[in-house]
């Protein structure tokens, strides 16, 4: 039996204002190198000054993780050339990372990690008709670096591992990931073995995975590949391989002639930083709930894992569920309402709950009135989507929309009337035992009305139904 | 009027101040020596007349207007050229900087502009500072005023000559290893090297970023105290420099060593001319008789300062050097189709020898399996170098040494030999080593070329360095302006 052994080393850039070594704004998406300054171009005579938000950032994330802070913070640069990294070196930490060890719970296994430490981003390189473009704005972003130990022993694994730590980062308030801007990243090594062998074989590390189907589908190729190998005979030599998307296969990325030597050089233009376990203490004081934590109270709650996985998507719809919760809703409920209509609201806004809060009293409100009978559900849909998108509070709109239920019979008689007067078929259908002909007319009243109480209006028709008869 | 540049600085700013000539009139007067003088001396790079005279009308129209007006305000200074200066060309004497417009300028440089000092233009150094003679200037040869066969010394070997040639009363340097002090030694000007994080190296064009600092260069003691407590002090753009607060360096300058504790290191005579041991003996002499008392003092590791420096600064500026890619500014060559064709003929074509020299060592010496032996145990014995300095200083307030070990030499002298060329820095780099301010004062001449004596002092006591300075200035008399001599080799 042929087990995987793969080990991840994930990259997330932080959602800091400024960059790492400068002020410049850490934005994606803006004009080419319009959010660049002397420090981050790397130019002569300039001088980095440490970000204090992103080591806080990665603090929370070591303590979530229960990694062990190093008391004093320090730099190293590493070289290499290449015309994306501005100074030819990039300040990173070899000598002294900034958190060791800890673990990520994926499923029912525990995956240990390394170490975190902190660097900086390089820029982009564009290709356009021959010619090669550098766009600076990425250069000195802030990155966290996610070491985890060689524990992981399937794609599925490994995809998951990826996916916490999205959610940490999520939850941590460390970044704001987004896949498609690349701001998670991560580069898989995978190696293959005999069940039971303690033994390593040479591994093939991936670079730049940024997705997590392609990182579960590259675990299982190189799984395949690297076993097809051995059964053959052949031995494996270490090498980076790069990932074809479209062809779902890794290739040999071009071998270099000597080992990288990246000649790591403490950054003498940084001093050594102590970390005070004071202000550690303070961040651990006030860290935010994890996954694994919401996770856990959310199932409590009686959510179903699927809910619990969509409310867990997002730290604004987390908070949202709880403090929705905590106002007397049935947990159940408000989870339907977030991961249903709230989610599709969200969607067809544009506006996430991360960009607009949504006040917790108003779905409280919502769900008490539709409990109560007083709203229901077209109505309650709809004033649903017109608080969000309005910044309306529940009870405005639904005055103000007369999005109420009618459920007192004087002012439902002359609608149902109405319908029953145009649709004489499926009345006599209906006075003949057919039910579905309740159904035909109950939508049709439905169109009239909104806000119509579909229980009480059933029941109705049913009454106004043998009223016409006897009539005849 | 006429011999304004044998003025001090201070005397210049004062007679600004006092409505005695305007900074037009200054400024047109320096433009004038530089003109006459400096096609011989080759001490400036660039000459920023314009920019110059605007900055005079303008603080000649502020004097009028009665403005405050700032500590050096009307005193012409010049910039070692690997200052950056936003809107003037800074090319660190290398030609791959030969085009490069700075967007922004060096922290010192903004400080020099807002004490209302006149910049005049920038001076020739060493290719990056990496030199003692100023001779790897990608650009020019720099004479010894005092004698045109002879170098100024370096690698400030152009912000010296000015200096000591009266082209400006003061001027920036930057130091590593003794670059401003061997300079102001063999020009015959005071050279001081603050402490370590005393003044933002943000602008400067790093070397050897552990080592760097900008020093200032002047006639007399009180000018150099001047510029220090303008340029001195945190700055938020450079995380090395301290927020020790920042005195009153010239209301020092009258106060005496009565009391103090004077102490000759034998390890930093070793190896040096015997003149030049003598009158480091006199300049004792003097202190002592000004009430110091001597005392003796041992640097048991400081034989090794010399190979540790070559370790760690080479590779240093092996890393800071890095960003010169030809990709973002600077001198590109070749890559029409291959980036590494890019890499090596940007650097290869760009880069002096003595540059590359001290790329190829530092690379080594941090590459892998080497860099326990060479850069972490030089590290090592930096470490221990700093014991012996504090123990020193627990002995001695102040430490009296030769600048160099000898007088300013030939041209060429040392084409053949870099190492000998690195021994003349062996008096002044333990200063960088270990980032105690260190100064050079005139100690009159020998053999019609000037001598420079070093002072030393703990961390941050430039105060009591500068006044401890003063002492021996005030024996052996104030660096006079000299007027450059053609020399016997010169074309």
């Amino acid at each position: 039996m042929i087990e995987a052994v793969i080990g991840l080393e994930v990259h997330i850039e932080l959602g800091t204002k400024t960059k790492m070594f400068c002020r410049c704004e850490n934005r994606f998406g803006a004009k080419a190198n319009t959010l660049t300054c002397p420090v981050c171009l790397g130019l002569p005579g300039a001088l980095p000054r440490p970000n204090l938000e992103a080591v806080e950032r990665v603090v929370r994330l070591a303590l979530a993780v229960g990694a062990e802070v190093a008391p004093v913070l320090e730099f190293d640069r590493k070289h290499y050339f290449y015309p994306d990294l501005p100074k030819g070196y990039q300040i990173s930490q070899s000598r002294t990372v900034l958190a060791r060890g800890g673990a990520i719970q994926v499923g029912l296994r525990q995956i240990g990690l390394h170490h975190l430490h902190l660097e900086e981003d390089a820029g982009k390189l564009a290709h356009l008709g021959g010619r090669a473009s550098v766009d600076l704005n990425r250069a000195g972003v802030p990155l966290v670096e996610i070491v985890s130990l060689p524990e992981m022993r399937s794609g599925a694994e490994a995809r998951a591992f990826l996916e916490e730590i999205r959610l940490l980062a999520e939850h941590l308030a460390v970044a704001e990931v987004r896949m498609e801007e690349g701001v998670l990243r991560a580069d898989l090594n995978v190696s293959v073995r005999q069940v039971g062998d303690p033994r390593l074989n040479p591994r093939t590390e991936v670079k730049n995975m940024n997705s997590f189907r392609a990182l579960e589908r590259a675990v299982a190729y190189e799984v395949a590949r690297q076993s097809q190998a051995l059964e053959r005979g052949e031995s494996l030599a270490q090498e980076t391989r790069g990932w074809d998307d479209q062809a779902g296969q890794t290739y040999p990325q071009r071998r270099k002639e000597t080992a990288d030597d990246y000649r790591y050089l403490p950054e003498p233009d940084l001093p050594s930083y102590p970390v005070s376990a004071a202000w550690v203490a303070d961040i651990a004081s006030c860290l935010p709930p994890g996954p694994a934590d919401l996770r856990q109270r959310f199932f409590a709650h009686g959510l179903s894992a699927e809910t619990v996985a969509v409310i867990l998507e997002s730290r604004a719809r987390s908070q949202l569920f709880e403090q929705t919760a905590a106002l007397g809703a049935d947990p159940v409920v408000v989870g339907q309402w977030i991961v249903g209509d709230l989610a599709r609201v969200e969607r067809e806004s544009g506006e996430s709950l991360a960009d607009r809060a949504y006040a917790a009293a108003d779905l409280a409100d919502l769900i008490q009135r539709v409990a109560t009978g007083s709203l229901a559900g077209p109505g309650a849909k709809r004033a649903l989507e017109l608080s969000y998108r309005d910044r309306r509070s529940v009870s405005a709109v639904v005055a103000e929309e007369g999005l109420s239920a009618i459920s007192d019979e004087g002012a439902l008689d002359p609608l149902i009337d109405q319908v029953l007067a145009a649709h004489p078929g499926a009345v006599q259908d209906l006075l003949a035992g057919q039910e579905k002909a309740l159904g035909f007319l109950l939508g049709q009243l439905m169109r009239k009305s909104r806000s119509v109480d579909p229980k009480v209006a059933a029941k109705r028709i049913r009454e106004r139904a043998q009223a016409c008869n006897t009539g005849f | 009027m006429a011999d304004w540049w044998l003025e001090s600085a201070a005397a210049v700013h004062r007679s600004f101040i006092a409505g005695e000539r305007s900074a037009s009139e200054i400024v047109d007067g320096v433009l004038d020596r530089i003109a006459v003088h400096d096609p011989i001396l080759g001490a400036f790079l660039e000459v920023a007349a314009d920019r110059a005279r605007a900055s005079a009308r303008q603080l000649d129209r502020r004097r009028l207007a009665g403005e405050q007006l700032g500590p050096l305000a009307g005193v012409p200074v010049a910039l070692k050229d690997n200052l950056a200066t936003d809107g003037l060309r800074t090319t660190a004497g290398s030609a791959l900087l030969a085009n490069w417009l700075p967007p922004y300028s060096a922290t010192v440089v903004r400080r020099l502009e807002v004490a209302d000092a006149l910049i005049i233009g920038k001076t020739n150094l060493d290719e990056f500072a990496m030199g003692s003679s100023t001779e790897h200037s990608a650009f020019q040869r720099t004479n010894n005023p005092y004698d045109a066969d002879l170098v100024p010394g370096g690698s400030s070997g152009g912000s010296a000559a000015a200096v000591a040639a009266g082209l400006v009363p003061l001027a920036l340097g930057s130091e590593t290893g003794g670059s401003v002090r061997q300079p102001a030694a063999y020009c015959g000007v005071v050279g001081l090297k603050p402490t370590y994080g005393r003044v933002s190296r943000y602008g400067l064009i790093a070397f050897a970023s552990s080592l760097d600092q900008v020093g200032p260069l002047g006639r007399t003691v009180g000018d150099v105290a001047d510029v220090l407590r303008v340029i001195a002090g945190a700055d938020p753009e450079d995380p090395s420099t301290c927020l020790e607060p920042v005195p009153d360096y010239r209301a020092a300058l009258g106060g005496g060593v009565q009391g103090w504790r004077v102490a000759m290191p034998e390890e930093l005579q070793k190896g040096a001319d015997a003149k030049l041991q003598a009158r480091a003996e006199q300049a004792f002499s003097a202190l002592v008789a000004a009430g110091a008392r001597p005392v003796s003092v041992c640097l048991p590791h400081l034989e090794a300062a010399l190979a540790t420096y070559y370790v760690i600064a080479p590779a240093e500026a092996s890393s800071n050097l890095s960003r010169f890619d030809g990709v973002r500014f600077g001198v590109r060559q070749g890559g029409d189709r291959e980036l590494a064709d890019m890499y090596s003929q940007t650097r290869g074509r760009g880069f002096g020898p003595e540059v590359k020299r001290r790329i190829m060592i530092g690379t080594y010496a941090l590459s892998a399996g080497y860099v326990d032996a060479f850069y972490v145990q030089a590290q090592r014995l930096r470490q221990l170098l700093a014991e012996d300095f504090a123990a020193a200083f627990s002995m001695a307030d102040i430490l009296v040494t030769p600048t160099t070990p000898s007088l300013p030499f030939r041209f060429g002298a040392h084409d053949h030999d870099p190492l000998a060329m690195y021994a003349n820095d062996a008096l002044t780099l333990p200063a960088n080593l270990v980032g105690v301010p260190a100064i050079s004062v005139p100690a009159g001449l020998t053999a019609g070329l000037p001598v420079g004596i070093q002072l030393m002092a703990p961390a941050f006591a430039e105060r009591a360095l500068l006044q401890a300075a003063q002492v021996v200035e005030d024996h052996f008399g104030p660096a006079a302006a000299i007027t450059p001599r053609r020399g016997g080799g010169q074309p």
